[in-house]
């Protein structure tokens, strides 16, 4: 950090260094935002259910968050003890999705819930939907996984990581979005998907060059080509719940994914 | 079918985006059946209501909605003249029905009422028999006893769903000698005798228990073909079941009820305009 | 509770209920008295028979004069006494002209019925030459039963609830239909008991009636004559009629005949039972026509 960075002057008089007043800044524009935001009066009941549903997506979003870098893990260091672990583990993600359907149905038939938090809640079941999904696919990868653990990498692994790891922060990045209902933030995370697409392109190309080579590798090719489609679908299921995120705010159905 | 025999594009479908369970009998005139323009009332020195402007649609339900002391049924009264009543209450700004103002100069106010209903929160059946009830009206304006009679009788009572329990006594039974729920369907079948276009409903089933509630909703539902229908209701589930345009009001600072937003129900209910809508309807007010 | 609390609370029961008892206890004795004074000289040669300077003789035309009296008084004080009625209770405003008009009913009302009579003389005996007659005697009852009547009417009118009224207009009926079909309907359990609490008014009447219908004992009536501007028909309201009330009056001020106890008794008797059989009477009557316009 130079010293010819722009500097400010603390309340004492000393100078201050970018960052902390960066971060004064934030802080400050955050505290006007709480204070100027329209006050949503409480419904104690309503939104506690509305509290502990949201938290339980979360929970299980961070759930596919770790199956699916599991499952890429498992591929890349052809690990299939690694791999089983994951198909395994998602049975517990099916669980909380039927677990929080049954909240939100619940919540629906009691609390009579009309415009924003009934948009919220029908939004919640559908991402829930999709992210059980993403849970399957993730599984479904980790199956490819175990299938060539027993043979040698058919390529040194660059896409394939790098999509995994892309799939796993657009799942992330999505659910924060959701929950700050920032729709802006969701339709960047959606563009980000062309990223994804870029690559499961470029990773089906090479392999069907190594696969019309040599025939022994089209077993190895075969799966992996699964496993990249999967991941694939992985970042279109993300859009969706994009399409959520635009829904829950302005009750529009729109399409991100043309 | 092969790949080839699709057509290059598919037909563009346009799809509805409220139920079609909910049909309206094509309106027999065009444009709003009743209009209110700056319409304000005051009752002495206090304004209860301001600057309302309002459009009501015919054949279809249109619902006031608001917290209470808002002024809705203030409003709704105005729709009949039965404001008039009122010693001391003075409205001003126009209402009109098809186009004449109701307020003009040389407009009986007997007259209005006998184009515009009004049902009671609590149902208040005269105390002779439910034919003498439901004849009543048409008596008053001069029609005689006979066939004619008995057939509008017989007819208003089928409209409000009540001649299947009434067929056998409802000559020599009295109207006080009903239920809840059936003394209210025969103010409805009292007031239709008059062969009114529009109906106001002041709470009609806030006296009533769930299930003759919902017979009275059904009932609602079946007259909206025929009639124009406007519905004061606290009832908010019973606003978004019922109506097919929702106006909600409230009370500004100068206590005075004002119009806030009114707008198709569906659009009401799953994304209003206004916050303070959303809040009302969400049970979050205040 | 505590001990003090339901000591207290049995106390003013007992009392209230003492206090109730002791009223009709009270009731019943007086009626018993009269009953029982007159026991030997209740019979139907009293009670319909003519009065007679010799013998005990009867009040039959006395009896028969104040029924008269009271349905022809009635006959102008109910009407009147309605109307006035509807008027204040549905049409008069708040203001000066409604206040003078109650201050004017509960003045006359006050006026003691003496002095009504001398009135009565005045005006209708000797200024419309009336003479003493039931006619006289009525208008003088009717100057300070009308308040009343109004007043009675108006209050049964004001209670019938203001729905029935609001459901009738919202039919887009006038104010007089509305009057006229549903409130004076209900208002009929109320009018009655107006005109039987009237009625006992008038029918135990004495000082208003006694320069005004006059003193004289009629000695028959024959009630064939039905000639009414003859002053000798029963039937007439131009002849004077001496009501039960003022020929005990009359009867025991002079105190000459040797029958006088028990003609005073008897004819007091015959009073208290007319006026019990009447409002009796008038109850099922007015429930009869409750039940009848009101179809329940």
């Amino acid at each position: 950090m130079s010293r010819e960075d722009d500097v400010k002057d603390g309340p004492t008089g000393e100078p201050l260094t970018r960052q902390i007043s960066e971060i004064l800044d934030r802080a400050e524009s955050e505290l006007i935002r709480a204070a100027t935001a329209p006050r949503h009066p409480p419904r104690e009941a309503l939104d506690r259910e509305l509290r502990e549903i949201k938290d339980t997506v979360l929970r299980m979003g961070s759930m596919v968050e770790e199956a699916i870098r599991g499952a890429i893990d498992a591929l890349v260091r052809h690990d299939a003890a690694a791999a089983m672990a994951v198909i395994v583990g998602d049975a517990r993600i099916n669980d909380m999705q039927r677990r929080i359907s049954s909240l939100i149905t619940t919540s629906i038939a009691t609390q009579s819930p009309v415009a924003r938090d009934l948009r919220f809640l029908l939004s919640l079941d559908h991402v829930t939907y999709e992210l059980e999904r993403m849970g399957d696919h993730a599984g479904s990868v980790a199956k490819q996984a175990r299938k060539i653990a027993d043979q040698p990498p058919l390529k040194k692994y660059v896409d394939l990581p790098q999509m995994g790891e892309l799939a796993a922060r657009q799942v992330h990045g999505i659910l924060l979005a959701l929950v700050e209902v920032d729709v802006a933030a969701a339709r960047s995370v959606a563009a980000a998907d062309d990223e994804i697409d870029h690559l499961y392109h470029r990773t089906f190309d090479e392999v069907l060059d190594l696969m019309r080579a040599d025939p022994a590798n089209v077993d190895r090719g075969a799966r992996l080509l699964f496993a990249a489609h999967y991941l694939e679908r992985i970042g279109d299921r993300v859009t969706n719940i994009a399409e959520d995120v635009v829904f829950l705010s302005t009750g529009q159905i729109e399409d991100l994914n043309p | 079918m092969s790949v080839q025999d699709r057509p290059a594009t598919l037909p563009r479908v346009t799809l509805p985006n409220t139920f079609t369970a909910r049909p309206r009998a094509a309106p027999a005139i065009a444009g709003p059946k009743m209009q209110l323009s700056g319409v304000s009332v005051q009752y002495g020195t206090f304004r209860a209501v301001r600057d309302i402007n309002l459009t009501v649609l015919p054949q279809a339900v249109t619902a006031f909605i608001g917290p209470s002391g808002c002024g809705k049924s203030t409003i709704l009264r105005c729709l009949n003249r039965m404001n008039d009543l009122v010693p001391g209450a003075r409205v001003t700004g126009t209402v009109t029905l098809d186009d004449t103002d109701i307020y003009g100069r040389d407009v009986d106010p007997v007259d209005v009422r006998r184009h515009v209903g009004l049902i009671f929160q609590r149902p208040n059946p005269f105390p002779m028999t439910i034919y003498d009830n439901v004849a009543y009206g048409p008596r008053r304006r001069g029609m005689k006893g006979g066939p004619t009679l008995d057939a509008l009788v017989e007819r208003s009572l089928k409209q409000a769903a009540l001649w299947q329990e009434v067929q056998h006594d409802f000559r020599r039974k009295s109207g006080l000698a009903l239920s809840g729920g059936q003394q209210q369907r025969l103010c409805i079948a009292r007031a239709l005798a008059t062969e009114p276009e529009v109906l106001l409903m002041d709470e009609p089933a806030s006296a009533l228990d769930p299930i003759a509630t919902l017979r009275i909703e059904e009932l609602i539902a079946e007259l909206r073909r025929t009639y124009t229908i406007v519905i004061v209701t606290h009832n908010m589930q019973q606003a978004s079941r019922v109506s097919e345009r929702t106006a909600f009001f409230t009370m500004g600072e100068d206590r005075a009820g004002y119009l806030v937003e009114v707008g198709e129900t569906s659009q009401i209910f799953t994304n209003p305009n206004e916050r303070l809508t959303e809040d009302y309807i969400s049970g979050r007010f205040g | 509770m505590t001990l003090n609390t339901r000591i207290t609370d049995r106390l003013a029961t007992g009392v209230l209920w003492l206090l109730a008892a002791a009223v009709v206890v009270l009731l019943l004795t007086i009626i018993a008295h009269l009953l029982l004074a007159a026991a030997g000289t209740l019979n139907l040669s009293f009670v319909f028979g003519d009065p007679s300077d010799t013998s005990l003789g009867g009040v039959g035309p006395i009896l028969w004069n104040s029924f008269y009296m009271l349905v022809l008084t009635m006959l102008i004080t109910v009407p009147l006494g309605l109307l006035a009625g509807i008027y204040m209770a549905e049409y008069a405003g708040v203001g000066r002209l409604t206040n003078a008009i109650r201050f004017a009913q509960e003045t006359i009302g006050a006026v003691p019925s003496i002095v009504v009579g001398l009135f009565g003389l005045i005006l209708f005996v000797d200024a419309f030459h009336l003479g003493f007659s039931a006619l006289a005697g009525s208008l003088a009852l009717t100057i300070f039963n009308l308040p009343l009547m109004a007043r009675l009417a108006e209050q049964a009118i004001r209670a019938v609830p203001d729905d029935e009224r609001s459901g009738s207009l919202a039919l887009g009926s006038t104010k007089w239909q509305t009057i006229r079909h549903v409130v004076l309907p209900l208002a009929i359990p109320g009018l009655v008991t107006g005109i039987i609490v009237t009625s006992g008014r008038i029918f135990g009447e004495a000082a208003a009636l006694l320069f005004t219908a006059g003193l004289g004992t009629p000695d028959h009536y024959d009630f064939t004559n039905l000639n009414v501007l003859d002053p000798r028909s029963p039937w007439s309201p131009l002849r004077p009629a001496t009501t039960l009330a003022v020929y005990i009056w009359k009867t025991n001020s002079e105190g000459l005949g040797q029958f006088v106890t028990q003609i005073a008794d008897g004819a007091s008797a015959i009073l208290v039972i007319a006026v019990l059989i009447f409002n009796l009477g008038a109850r099922l009557l007015g429930r009869l026509l409750t039940r009848r316009l009101t179809a329940a």
